[in-house]
């Protein structure tokens, strides 16, 4: 008897000092590999980013070409960040109302800074340039959107149309077939849609269920019922008008809290508008 | 021994001590009148702070509100009020700022303008 628990427990130590063992040459945490990282590093680097909304005199004025110089590194840390293929920002869905979700309004300064450069280098004959910084963009617009509610699919979808007409420009200028190609590559990567629309409603939903919006039971019995036809309607427009009348028998406290659908669709159809244009483009 | 030291001995002799009254004792009237006026007191610095407070007039700047960190809850809100998604856009990044620069064309006028070629 002793001589079996003296082997079991040989064995048990030899399977945790393996065990150990293995924890020390394991590969390093793929956290590391996450775009939002990175993005969040090219936030902070960004420099007078005030001019954003204020005022700027054009883009030929030495002024703006010192706004660049100093965002380089901002914007080169989000291009790296681009090339990774993973974004999670984190979102901490359990906080309800109170999540923050800063990242968004940063990710919307930097990102109409990098469609201004694209126009910059696309004007100053910097070709190669423009079309490595669009395609940054177009990645960075579609990775803001990544697991978030309908405000930050709205953002992704800003970004994603400051982007996408600059497209025409830079191929009229003259493009290499490479470049097309990358070009191509990156409007296909965005996907038919260009964002989650569906999975955007779907989180933006489930938050209403959480305590902070004091939903009654007649309301929560009514979003269960909506939510699954707003989320059909991103994809089937068709079943609008019975979404519409659903939100206006809800109850009162659901209704006013409800995002309007045609708003959202017409967020979705007018950026699949712009996706089309640049593919049929680069076609 | 003189006899005016023996006068002055004899003075001596008669001193007797007195026996020491009994301290003022704090009458329940007094404590109360004691708890009035640190009440009063009180009363009086509550008030003068609650008057500063309410007169102290800080204007909001587009600084301090940058300094509140967006949630969810003031995004929906923002979404809602805005008259359109663009507009609430325009709001979001203005209200990050805390300069502008005082020149004639924004960047997203800028954008807006952007030709694209046929």
């Amino acid at each position: 008897m002793n001589a079996l628990r003296s082997l079991a427990a040989i064995v048990l130590f030899s399977g945790l000092v393996t065990a150990a063992a293995f924890g020390q040459t394991a590969p390093p945490s793929q956290l590391g590999e996450n775009a939002a990282l990175r993005y969040w590093s090219a936030f902070a680097q960004m420099q007078d980013s005030a001019v954003m909304s204020g005022k700027i005199p054009g883009l030929d004025d030495p002024s703006v070409k010192e706004l660049f110089d100093k965002n380089k590194a901002a914007l080169d840390t989000m291009y790296r960040g681009t090339m990774l293929p993973n974004c999670d920002w984190g979102i901490e869905y359990q906080l309800g109302a109170e999540t923050p979700v800063e990242y968004v309004r940063k990710a919307l300064i930097l990102g109409k800074l990098n469609a201004l450069y694209v126009m910059y280098l696309e004007k100053q004959g910097d070709t190669e340039g423009a079309v490595r910084a669009l395609i940054a963009g177009l990645r960075f617009s579609h990775d803001v959107a990544n697991g978030g509610t309908l405000f930050a699919t709205e953002v992704g979808a800003a970004l994603l149309m400051d982007h996408l007409p600059m497209i025409p420009n830079i191929v009229h200028a003259g493009i290499s077939p490479e470049q097309r190609t990358a070009l191509q590559k990156a409007a296909a990567q965005l996907g038919p849609t260009g964002l989650d629309w569906q999975g955007a409603v779907k989180r933006e939903l489930a938050q209403y269920r959480g305590t902070d919006h004091h939903l009654t039971a007649q309301g929560l019995a009514a979003l269960s019922q909506i939510a699954p036809l707003y989320v059909s309607a991103m994809s089937d427009a068709s079943v609008l008008s019975r979404l519409q009348s659903m939100i206006a028998s809800a109850p009162e406290d659901l209704r006013k809290i409800m995002p309007d659908p045609r708003r959202v669709l017409a967020s979705e159809q007018s950026l699949e508008n712009h996706l089309a244009e640049a593919r049929g483009l680069l076609q | 021994m003189h006899a005016g030291d023996e006068n002055f001995e004899v003075y001596l002799k008669q001193f007797r001590p007195r026996a020491p009254e009994a301290l003022p004792a704090v009458t329940g009237a007094r404590k109360t009148r004691r708890a009035l006026a640190l009440g009063a007191w009180a009363a009086a610095i509550l008030l003068m702070a609650a008057l500063v407070a309410a007169n102290w007039s800080v204007k909001p700047t587009t600084s301090n509100r940058s300094l509140h960190p967006l949630t969810i809850g003031a995004a929906n809100e923002l979404l809602e009020r805005a008259p359109s998604v663009k507009a609430a856009m325009d709001e979001l990044v203005r209200d990050s700022q805390e300069k502008s620069v005082p020149k004639s064309q924004s960047a997203f006028e800028a954008l807006s303008e952007e030709t694209v070629n046929p």
